[in-house]
């Protein structure tokens, strides 16, 4: 099958997903194989980002000919081939990742802006741009936790804390909108969550991004600064809702919390 | 039944074996209570993903008899256990009692327990493919896969993709017929078992049909009426005779069959 009907009926396909279209994707997975094939466990993990990333940019395509989707697959491939190596985090071995300018003028939307020339158009929204630095962060916290946690129950707890962390100070959701998101049964309380946000953020991104060689890491990190100085002068949920009995003599409880008192 | 991703079957085959062992007894593998409850939610990751049906029912019901006896040894933590530790071992065995209603026979949507709340990033789903998370993680992704429309379609592409490479096989066509794109076409049925759907062409006059199946095994739509005019592996074309209305007989796939009764005259209202 050639490479440019595959993709093309990826492109026009309403569903890429439908399973009309597994030809397409099983086709698509033996060219990659057969045209790129690198050191056996990288090539797996590149080739599944490289179909992954097909997936949300074959509507894009614009390719006329073979060798043009040759070239436009050769681009995303490429580009997962980086992400494959930016998450690890280490020594990066495309020269044109070392190129990657890093303009301290640049925006935090042009920084956090899609990875794939695949993917050049820019995202229309802030939430787009939002996602798909979330995505990249979680990817790296991901394995970041697996390098430094021995124990898979613990490693797994501190990247849903992460998780959390990451909707709480750079998607800006609130407590409660977390709590919601998080669909657990019983709902976990808000102390819970405001620990989880603190656990996830210092023990889990702030030490991931440091040995991270990518244009949001800087930004990102200090972005958590700033909510770590901002979470400094608050009080913990738990304390603001269990009022103290400071009266003496057993009276009732005092109306007013220890956390919320004001000095003169 | 769901084609599985062969990596991530071949890890759920090892960390099940080395938990309950060959003999199907978890004490004799000398496995801790740690490994088997994460063997245990390692069968979320199939449920969801898909490959649960291809495990043998003896390691099910071996993994499922030492799961309940190491929750209830793990139930509780020591004295000088942390709030943070015990938060970690408690959640470890929410997402083991997800696996045990897997193996159980639970739907994967029915499945609950802490789930990632977050979409999985192209690298974590790629590396649950693969079998490179451990269980626990890979019961928190397939949770989240589970309840997310977005990441499932993405997990089926990877699933279709994981497939063989379609190669053409010997039919005894007289002439070869290239593959049909599906959009050209009119989608008529859909199978859930086997997966796979029925698209009908019109080529001036000539009504062709074609099988797209999602696994990569032989497909062939037998019936009156119909004649073989290609196959790959998972896609059949075939032609209808013209005093035909009704597409009657059994489509197989690879060693499921389903049968097929659609009345084309009622389509066309």
């Amino acid at each position: 099958m050639a490479l440019l009907e595959t993709l093309s009926a990826l492109r026009d396909a309403d569903d890429p997903a439908s399973t009309r279209l597994a030809w397409a994707w099983r086709s698509l997975s033996d060219h990659l194989d057969r045209r790129y094939r690198l050191e056996h466990r990288v090539h797996d993990d590149v080739r599944q980002r490289t179909l992954l990333k097909v997936m949300t940019a074959a509507r894009a395509m614009e390719a006329g000919t073979e060798g043009r989707a040759e070239a436009w697959l050769r681009q995303v491939h490429k580009s997962a081939h980086m992400d494959h190596h930016r998450s690890r985090g280490g020594q990066l071995m495309d020269k044109a990742l070392r190129a990657t300018p890093k303009d301290d003028s640049a925006t935090w939307l042009e920084r956090v802006g899609p990875r794939t020339e695949a993917q050049d158009a820019r995202p229309e929204d802030e939430g787009a741009a939002i996602d798909a630095a979330i995505e990249a962060v979680l990817d790296r916290a991901a394995v970041f936790v697996g390098e430094t946690i021995t124990q898979p129950k613990k490693r797994n707890a501190s990247l849903l804390r992460a998780q959390v962390a990451l909707m709480a100070n750079v998607r800006g959701m609130d407590t409660p909108a977390i709590i919601a998101a998080l669909d657990r049964d019983p709902p976990p309380s808000k102390a819970a969550v405001y620990k989880w946000v603190e656990r996830g953020r210092e023990q889990v991104l702030v030490p991931a991004l440091e040995a991270w060689d990518h244009p949001i890491a800087a930004t990102l990190s200090a972005h958590l600064e700033g909510c770590r100085r901002g979470d400094a002068g608050k009080t913990r949920p738990n304390r603001q809702k269990q009022p103290k009995n400071v009266s003496p003599g057993g009276a009732g409880p005092s109306t007013r919390s220890r956390g919320n008192r004001k000095k003169p | 039944m769901t084609e599985p991703f062969a990596l991530l079957f071949a890890w759920f085959d090892q960390i099940s074996g080395s938990a309950v062992g060959a003999s199907g007894r978890a004490l004799e593998a000398g496995a801790g209570p740690d490994a088997i409850l994460e063997a245990l939610a390692g069968a979320v990751g199939l449920a969801v993903l898909g490959g649960l049906d291809e495990v043998p029912e003896d390691r099910r019901r071996a993994l499922m008899k030492a799961g309940r006896r190491a929750l209830l040894a793990g139930g509780a933590g020591g004295p000088d256990e942390s709030a943070d530790d015990a938060e970690d071992r408690r959640w470890a065995a929410e997402l083991a009692r997800a696996g045990l209603q897997a193996l159980g026979g639970a739907a994967p949507d029915a499945l609950g327990g802490p789930a990632d709340p977050l979409h999985a990033p192209d690298g974590r789903l790629s590396a649950a493919t693969l079998g490179n998370l451990d269980g626990f993680a890979l019961a928190s992704l397939a949770l989240h896969v589970a309840h997310c429309t977005p990441c499932r379609r993405r997990a089926a592409v990877l699933r279709m993709a994981s497939a063989p490479a379609a190669a053409p096989l010997r039919v005894a066509a007289a002439s070869a017929v290239a593959m049909r794109q599906p959009e050209t076409g009119r989608l008529i049925a859909t199978f859930d078992a086997p997966a796979a759907e029925l698209v009908l062409f019109d080529d001036d006059g000539t009504r062709m049909l074609a099988v797209y199946a999602e696994a990569s095994a032989p497909v062939r739509l037998l019936g009156d009426g119909l004649e073989t005019a290609e196959m790959l592996a998972g896609y059949w074309l075939g032609s209808l005779a013209r005093d035909h209305t009704r597409v009657v007989g059994t489509l197989h796939v690879g060693d499921e069959v389903s049968e097929v009764d659609i009345d084309l005259e009622a389509l066309a209202d």
